[in-house]
């Protein structure tokens, strides 16, 4: 079999990053599609694996794929019609610290435009530095610095309307 | 403030739970329903292939340019080589022809 490392290789890459893969989706998405673009987004790692060079890491590259997928799916379909009410999927949630506080903060990111979102989520979220997310989407560190000011803010105006409610 | 509104977001990030169990399975399934389940050949690769077919044409290149013998002439360059010996010819015989007149 002269491709299994290949096979072998993109398995690596599902072991390591489904989750984080997973877990962007989410939150980006809100939820109603997350097997799907998932999927998605791992047909498209193993598409580019052979064109991907050493340009960044396997990291960087997984989460931009998965940003790009996301972000496609949000052009096709308004996030706010498709969000998961918090009821239907408590039963998967028990790391949760408050699953109010889960749910005002979903719905307040669904509010944000995309933009700002996918920063709020990669480094708030995912843990990424700035200098990662800059790295990720393919922007000026200054930029992400900008987006993650302004998207705290409309998060915290949001979150606050909700939470005093 | 913000310290503790980072904190907040931080310790409440929604998570979508555990993945399907047969998620892999069903990856594998979608790559397969592209029929694209080996790698196509590799640029890496390809450009491997255009460099040595690179190297093997400036090889038998300058293979040939070493086995030719010299240039090589047309007819009308031929003719007047010979035209020239012959006349070069012609003057030796004529210096060494006036050369014994003068000296008889």
């Amino acid at each position: 079999m002269p491709f299994t490392s290949d096979k072998e290789r993109f398995d690596k890459i599902y072991t390591e990053y489904h989750r984080m893969v997973r877990n962007v989706t989410y939150n980006l998405t809100g939820g109603a599609a997350v097997d799907d673009l998932v999927q998605e987004s791992f047909l498209r790692i193993w598409k580019g694996l052979p064109r991907f060079g050493s340009r960044s890491s396997v990291k960087t590259w997984v989460y931009r794929v998965t940003v790009n997928v996301a972000i496609d799916y949000l052009r096709r379909t308004p996030v706010l019609g498709t969000l998961i009410p918090w009821e239907e999927t408590r039963d998967h949630r028990e790391a949760y610290t408050k699953p109010e506080h889960q749910e005002a903060i979903q719905l307040a990111l669904a509010k944000l435009d995309a933009e700002h979102r996918t920063t709020i989520v990669l480094h708030y979220f995912e843990d990424l530095s700035i200098e990662e997310v800059a790295g990720v989407l393919e922007v000026p560190v200054g930029t992400v610095k900008s987006r993650l000011h302004n998207g705290r803010h409309k998060l915290e105006e949001s979150l606050k309307e909700r939470i005093r409610d | 403030v913000t310290d503790l509104f980072k904190d907040f977001l931080k310790k409440n990030r929604p998570l979508p739970g555990e993945a399907p169990k047969d998620e892999r399975q069903a990856i594998w399934a979608r790559i397969a329903a592209t029929g694209e389940t080996h790698f196509p050949t590799r640029p890496l690769l390809w450009k491997f292939i255009a460099a040595a077919a690179v190297v093997l044409v400036v090889f038998a290149l300058s293979l040939r340019t070493l086995d030719l013998p010299g240039e090589e002439l047309t007819n009308e360059e031929v003719l007047s080589e010979s035209l020239l010996l012959s006349f070069l010819d012609d003057d030796d015989s004529d210096e060494l022809y006036s050369f014994n007149s003068v000296a008889n």
